[in-house]
């Protein structure tokens, strides 16, 4: 630690190439915090549980033809006749789809009066059976039996009958037990309605949304001009029963069919935005890795390249190699060090403000120690090769004249 | 004299390729990187109707559930940005402002007269009123727009896209020629030309950057034919209503068009939002519009802001970008230092016999501008090829948004000559204080 005083020496004495590296770390470390964090947050978006058997499922919309009644009939005439199918496990109609980007939401009280709501959440109502048919996992409280399901031309929330809640939505309402959530009731928008029951995880129709894994289930299906029908197939090969299914419902002649996908294509399409932003700061923070690293590189064989002459001196004077490269790597970590402070302070002040003006999550203080330790290691991996070229300069340097 | 240190400048970027070619390189990597976020974000917040924008407003109105509020939105209540059936026929029919148009949607099967019946395809569709064109500067290659007559009565008659009439006539002049939407015939009265409204401000947000709707319908015609799709576009409702068919949704109090209007000039703005809340009082006195009132007129860019459109996450990575150019810059910076400093005895030798500091100075700044130039040229080569890896990732977007224009292109080189410029300064200004003794000492 002797040689400490020598580099702040020459350090604070020639102070501009080190004061360039100090930024430049600096800036990098600011830009890798916030960098890392927002592409760990993506990540986690990304690959959001979403409770469904996303491998065995599709969906597709089609239209209702003739007077209400016509519309019923026809559609319970066509479920049935799909469920009947050797390719198909189940199939119920939703009014809305996970990943579709389509949807209704509902603002959730606990009392009717509050002024604010607790959350906003994502509300599917279909068949009975959509529990199953999604593949959802029921950890709590009853899911619904036949006799739960209406058919009716609107959302019929008027009528009590109970619904079923994910469980990130449940711990929301009840932070300390979410279990208490069983047999209150909760309001959507201004409808009351017991719980029921609570699903492990149910993804939202839009993915993009904060709220995606806040969700009800409701118990009716809504019969409009136009469905969505989701359908879990038997087996493996989906391309079949989709032809199968397709065949039934085209008997229809009026018939249209629109967005016929599978549940995994859905999934892609969703986060295909997502996915392209994660790509994109992916390749800044490997980018910004790299510059540093060569400029970290460049500067210290730079500084080398200048004090020949004096490593030569001290060589002669009996420094031994080990102190060449001890000083060089010393001097680099002080650079390190004082440019991962300034990099702190940066690094905050520019997570403030992306909090304030793009209402991010701000950075937890333990990535701040992450993204240090991690410049300071690269910057040690950059300066070694350098100084150990150093610590080779021959002692007879110092005899010669430039 | 000029001339003498360009070439001084080439011969001295001969001399030292690594060094020069390190610093190039990251001013073209920082240049690029800042240069396709920019372009992505700067397409992004384009006036989609330049000269017009302020001057047209898209009408909102409290015509929701008297018990609890349509939503809320960044702490307060907010309002539709949809009317009901009922209100967008009683201000169109009013006829108030310059002009006026009810935008709606529908999807249905579609194909030309001419094709066999399964060839017909799903098609989102966009009836409206015959003032959207105008409204909207919308270009037309054939025909022109229906006219009011036709609206008024719902005539059978459609406008295509110039991509829809590549699809169903091959290109060609189709005015005249028949399509057939969900079994009706419609005849084509006009053909768009090439149209791209970016971002696509008029509609639902979710629908900004993609391509407009390919068929154009009186929205009058859509009302005439019964036709209702809930999935293509959004319709909210309260108090329980029933959407099973048009009729139900049109007697609703649920909301699902978009209003629009051209006003003669952005100050007559307060005296049209005067005439729409003295609509909200006659229709306050006939027992709706109970909630407190908060009816709005938003021009292109506030409904732009209100909407959202552009996303955040494009600014978050000019900001990036921005942060990882001065990164390269700082790093050119020192790479720069390097190279005046290694350039000592010939500065000293230089001043010795004659030069002054400023001349040195200016030799040094011709350095600096070629590799600026250097940069930008090659920083706009990754730039483009960055945009186009862009457009394939984000295949989402429209290849509209990745695409630089000759100013965009300027602004790249522009942008990296001045960087490496401002950047070199302080180098310069270190080199010319060389003083000729030292240098000349050791030789």
């Amino acid at each position: 630690m002797k040689d400490l005083q020598p580099i702040i020496k020459s350090l604070l004495r020639a102070k501009t190439a080190p004061l360039l590296l100090m930024l430049q770390i600096a800036v990098t470390f600011t830009i890798l915090v916030n960098a890392v964090f927002m592409l760990l947050q993506k990540s986690d978006e990304i690959n959001v549980p979403s409770g469904l058997a996303e491998n065995e499922l599709f969906w597709f919309q089609m239209s209702l033809h003739g007077t209400r009644e016509e519309k019923k009939t026809s559609l319970f005439r066509d479920l049935d006749a799909i469920k009947a199918l050797d390719s198909v496990s189940g199939a119920v109609a939703l009014s809305s789809i996970p990943f579709s980007e389509r949807g209704a939401g509902h603002e959730i009280r606990l009392e009717r009066d509050a002024v604010g709501y607790v959350t906003k959440a994502a509300f599917y109502s279909g068949s009975y059976q959509s529990l199953e048919t999604m593949g959802l996992e029921l950890i709590a409280g009853e899911g619904f039996t036949i006799n739960d399901e209406r058919r009716l031309y609107n959302f019929g929330l008027d009528v009590p009958s109970g619904v079923i809640i994910t469980k990130v939505l449940a711990e929301q309402l009840y932070p300390d037990d979410w279990r208490q959530v069983i047999g209150e009731t909760i309001f959507l928008d201004e409808d009351a309605q017991p719980v029921r029951g609570v699903v492990e995880h149910l993804i939202g129709p839009w993915s993009f949304w904060k709220n995606r894994s806040f969700n009800v289930l409701f118990s009716n299906v809504f019969i409009t001009p136009e469905v969505s029908i989701l359908v879990r197939i038997q087996g493996d090969n989906i391309d079949k029963s989709m032809q199968d299914v397709m065949d039934v419902v085209m008997q229809e002649p009026r018939r249209t069919v629109d967005h016929l996908e599978v549940m995994t294509d859905s999934r892609e399409k969703a986060y295909r935005a997502q996915v392209a932003a994660y790509s994109t700061l992916k390749a800044v923070v490997l980018g910004l890795a790299l510059i540093t690293m060569l400029g970290v590189f460049g500067q210290t064989r730079f500084a080398i390249l200048k004090r020949r002459k004096q490593i030569g001196t001290r060589r002669a004077l009996g420094a031994s190699q080990i102190a060449i490269v001890r000083y060089y790597v010393i001097e680099n970590a002080v650079i390190n060090l004082c440019g991962i402070v300034l990099g702190v302070v940066l690094a905050v002040v520019a997570n403030n403000l992306l909090v304030a003006h793009f209402q991010l999550e701000p950075v937890p203080g333990l990535y701040l120690v992450y993204g240090g330790v991690i410049i300071f290691l690269a910057g040690f991996l950059a300066v070694l090769q350098p100084a150990i070229r150093a610590a080779s300069i021959s002692p007879a340097e110092a005899t010669r004249s430039v | 004299m000029l001339l003498y240190y360009f070439k001084l400048a080439m011969l001295s970027i001969r001399k030292t390729p690594l060094l020069s070619f390190l610093m190039i390189a990251t001013i073209a990597i920082g240049i690029a990187a800042t240069m396709i976020t920019y372009t992505v974000n700067y397409m992004m917040t384009q006036d989609p109707v330049p000269g017009k924008s302020d001057r047209l407003f898209t009408v909102h109105l409290s015509s929701w559930d008297p018990n609890v509020g349509y939503r809320m939105k960044d702490g307060k209540e907010d309002i539709p940005i949809f009317m009901t059936y009922q209100d967008a026929t009683n201000l169109y029919t009013d006829q108030r402002a310059h002009k006026q148009t009810i935008i709606s949607f529908h999807k249905a099967m579609v194909r030309s007269a001419a094709q066999p019946r399964g060839q017909a395809t799903m098609t989102y569709l966009r009836p409206t009123t015959h003032e959207f064109f105008s409204m909207l500067n919308v270009p037309f290659l054939y025909g022109s727009p229906w006219d009011a007559s036709d609206d008024s009565q719902g005539s059978q008659i459609v406008v295509l896209s110039k991509k829809k009439n590549e699809q169903l006539f091959q290109g060609e002049n189709s005015l005249g020629r028949e399509v057939v939407i969900g079994g009706l015939i419609y005849r084509v009265v006009g053909v768009l030309d090439e149209w791209l409204p970016l971002p696509r401000f008029y509609t639902e947000r979710s629908d900004s950057y993609s391509e407009p709707r390919g068929l154009f319908v009186p929205f009058q015609s859509s009302i005439n034919n019964d036709w209702l799709s809930g999935t293509d576009g959004s319709v909210y409702c309260w108090g329980g209503a029933d959407l099973i068919d048009l009729n139900a949704l049109k007697a609703s109090e649920c909301v699902w068009l978009f209003y629009w209007v051209e006003l003669a000039s952005a100050e007559l703005r307060d005296d049209y939002l005067a005439y729409i809340n003295r609509y909200a009082q006659e229709q306050k006195a006939l027992g709706r519009f109970q909630r407190e009132q908060m009816n709005r007129v938003m021009n292109v860019a506030e409904f732009i802001e209100y909407n959202e459109v552009v996303n955040k996450d494009g600014r978050i990575a000019v900001w990036l970008a921005m942060a990882f150019l001065i990164a390269c810059l700082l790093n050119t910076m020192s790479l720069m230092m390097t190279k005046f400093h290694g350039k000592g005895a010939e500065v000293g030798l230089r001043r010795a016999v004659g030069a002054s500091k400023v001349d040195i100075a200016r030799q040094f700044f011709c350095e600096t501008v070629i590799i600026g130039l250097a940069g930008g040229a090659i920083g706009l080569v990754l730039a483009l090829l960055g945009l186009y890896v862009t457009s394939e990732v984000y295949s989402h977007l429209h290849a509209g948004l990745m695409e630089m224009n000759l100013s965009l292109m300027l602004l790249t080189i522009g942008s990296s000559v001045l960087a490496s410029t401002v950047f070199g300064l302080y180098p310069i200004y270190k080199a010319c204080q060389i003083q000729p003794s030292s240098q000349l000492k050791s030789l």
